[in-house]
């Protein structure tokens, strides 16, 4: 345990001896907002693995009866083509989140690599052409131009496949976070304690990875997140306009197939509302995640519960008389 | 406001347009040209001298702008310089799913409504967005915050279009409050003019496609101003007004309007987003606007039509974007004096 002077004491911080990374994700866990989020997207993934080794029926199967309305024997009812949809529901989940996240792991990375590098070359020509770019996908909205490349695609009879989708979000999803990754790192280059690693002699490189990316860490978890809700935002909208691959299952296809079969008009709304509940509830876990991030990163956003307050210090109060620390005033 | 950061603005922001309009360039012709050119003949019939001059002089044009090689042979920066000529003067040839009408024509009518729809709801949400983050800071910690963030959150979480599914399925079809889908009342022939009846039914059946936009961009709107006004409720000079006797409702109100200065410039991202999911939702309203013919072009292979939607998309956003700068500068003096902050 490390010693550290916190205000006016010497305390043993626990945190210190795992990192700022431990640090953020117990600072997450501190907030209930951010708990909740995370307690829905395990709920999603769990339905989401049963969904893997168990069907009530063969959810390609198109032999029950059309358009049956929730029953015992069908949880959510069938659809237009006979389809099992709570079967359907169930296995339909692990693209999405997938994709979702992979979109914020990929879209992420390319968002440091550009920002941190546009930050670090600030008033160069790199920088110049770097945030050129970013510019240009900030403005053009990415999901717009995947529409396009997939509607041409269509005339050589290519559907988009889980990979195009994933590669195409992740490479237009980036460039929110390096425009913002560029401007913190420009305030955090001129702070003292960078410069002094530079005139000590650390390389670039290491002063990327062991100034700069554990400052920001809790903007990049954040940016993590608003990139996923970006990668099913794009999801839904490239099955939507009917892009990607239909032969799959999943909670796309599934919409679009009740928008092919106007469900909303004939009143099928358990054919369309539980595929888009949970696309909505995955996103909104993101969203719920993000916030939480947001509260760690930004103290002043932070609701004081002061009696909840009050009962944490007496806890750290009783645990150092356990451990008879030593307090100095 | 400094002239040379409009004109650096300006600069980037024609850059911009340039690259959206190159997209629209290179795409058709990274597709074997055989196979758009089968596309298009099939669409028209192969039969071309049946229909006037006119339309053969567009075919020629719509020829050169797809690039197709078979049929047009000249090197690709001539091209390029052709097609430029022909978009500045908003030429992209006829619509292949609804031949021979010129994509000009269909994109002048279509882009009025989607607008008329885009602009109120994005105006709307910007009111109401502000007035309930305004409302949650005040009531921070409380159940009434958890509820207003919550709830909003989720409904831009929510796929669009399925929000826009179920007002139609509950408000239209099941309680016969709202028209399912159209953009005025076609079964009494009206004409469009400005007589009141006609004004009245385009209000009726925007107003379900206005509150699926508002109710999807209204969440953005919320965390900006709960986010930038709660800080500013705890700075020191809030609170020395406070001391000084200055009433609480004076003292939110003098907060409100410090954090309604970030908001503006989400204001064209806002507009942006909100033209995406007008794109999205027209088709569900039948409501006859670009994102309407944008899903039409897509599932009838319509590339005339689709790039000229794209394009049309694309001079949106720019100008939105450049518009919001200016607005900003005028707003704020800071921001033409930070060289290092905007990118």
């Amino acid at each position: 345990m490390a010693q550290r002077k916190l205000g006016i004491f010497n305390v043993n911080i626990r945190i210190d001896k795992y990192g700022p990374f431990y640090n953020l994700l117990q600072g997450i866990w501190e907030q209930k907002v951010a708990r909740v989020g995370l307690y829905i997207l395990l709920a999603i993934i769990i339905f989401s693995l049963i969904g893997v080794f168990y069907t009530p029926y063969n959810p390609a199967s198109t032999q029950f009866p059309r358009d049956l309305p929730p029953s015992p024997q069908h949880l959510l009812g069938t659809d237009d083509y006979g389809h099992d949809i709570f079967s359907q529901l169930l296995v339909g989940g692990f693209p999405v989140i997938g994709v979702g996240l992979l979109t914020g792991l990929i879209g992420t990375l390319i968002a440091i690599l550009v920002g941190v590098t546009a930050g670090l070359y600030a008033d160069t020509l790199i920088d110049r052409i770097l945030s050129g770019i970013t510019q240009i996908f900030l403005i053009i909205p990415g999901i717009l131009i995947i529409e396009l490349i997939g509607a041409y695609l269509g005339a050589v009879q290519i559907k988009l496949g889980y990979l195009t989708i994933l590669l195409a979000l992740s490479t237009t999803g980036w460039a929110w976070g390096a425009r913002v990754l560029r401007s913190l790192v420009l305030s955090l280059r001129r702070r003292e304690y960078i410069l002094s690693s530079e005139l000590v002699g650390e390389s670039k490189f290491s002063i990327i990875f062991r100034q700069i990316i554990p400052n920001n860490l809790p903007f990049i978890a954040s940016n993590f997140f608003f990139t996923a809700i970006y990668g099913i935002t794009g999801f839904t909208f490239i099955y939507y306009f009917g892009l990607g691959s239909l032969t799959q299952i999943n909670w796309g296809t599934m919409l679009y197939w009740s928008l092919g079969g106007e469900a909303y008009l004939r009143g099928l709304w358990w054919w369309y509302i539980p595929p888009g509940l949970m696309i909505g509830l995955v996103a909104f876990s993101f969203a719920l995640i993000n916030i939480g991030i947001d509260r760690v990163a930004n103290p002043r956003l932070r609701v004081w519960d002061v009696k909840k307050y009050k009962k944490q210090l007496e806890k750290i109060g009783k645990k150092e008389e356990e451990a008879e620390v030593k307090w100095q005033m | 406001m400094r002239k040379d950061y409009l004109i650096k603005r300006g600069i980037y922001y024609i850059i911009v347009w340039f690259v959206g309009i190159t997209i629209d360039f290179i795409l058709p012709r990274l597709i074997p040209g055989n196979v758009l050119g089968s596309i298009i003949l099939g669409r028209i019939g192969g039969n071309l001298s049946a229909y006037g001059q006119n339309v053969q002089q567009e075919i020629e044009i719509l020829v050169q702008q797809l690039g197709l090689s078979q049929y047009y042979h000249t090197p690709l920066y001539i091209q390029y310089f052709d097609y430029l000529k022909e978009i500045i003067r908003l030429n992209f040839g006829p619509s292949l799913t609804e031949f021979p009408v010129a994509v000009g024509t269909i994109i002048a009518e279509a882009a009025p409504w989607t607008f008329g729809i885009v602009i109120p709801a994005v105006v709307a949400s910007f009111f109401i967005g502000n007035l309930l983050g305004r409302f949650a800071a005040l009531a921070r910690g409380t159940i009434k915050d958890y509820a207003i963030l919550g709830l909003t959150m989720f409904l831009y979480t929510f796929p669009v279009f399925v929000t826009g599914e179920i007002l139609i399925e509950f408000l239209a079809v099941d309680l016969h409050i709202f028209p399912t889908g159209g953009q005025y009342n076609t079964f009494v022939f009206l004409k469009p003019t400005l007589s009141l009846p006609f004004v009245w039914s385009v209000i009726y059946h925007a107003i379900l496609p206005v509150s699926t936009l508002i109710l999807f961009s209204l969440a953005g709107w919320i965390i900006g101003m709960r986010n930038n006004m709660i800080p500013i409720l705890q700075e020191d000079y809030m609170n020395y007004y406070r001391l000084m006797g200055v009433s609480e409702r004076e003292i939110s109100n003098k907060a409100y309007r410090l954090a309604l200065l970030p908001n503006f410039t989400s204001f064209s991202i806002a507009l942006g987003y909100s033209v995406l999911g007008a794109v999205a939702i027209e088709y569900l309203f039948n409501y006859a606007g670009l994102g309407y013919y944008f899903n039409q072009a897509i599932t009838g292979l319509d590339y005339p039509l689709l790039n000229g939607i794209f394009f049309m998309l694309v001079t949106a956003m720019v100008l939105s974007n450049f518009v919001a700068d200016i607005v900003y500068g005028i707003i704020d003096p800071r921001t033409s004096h930070e060289e290092t902050e905007g990118v």
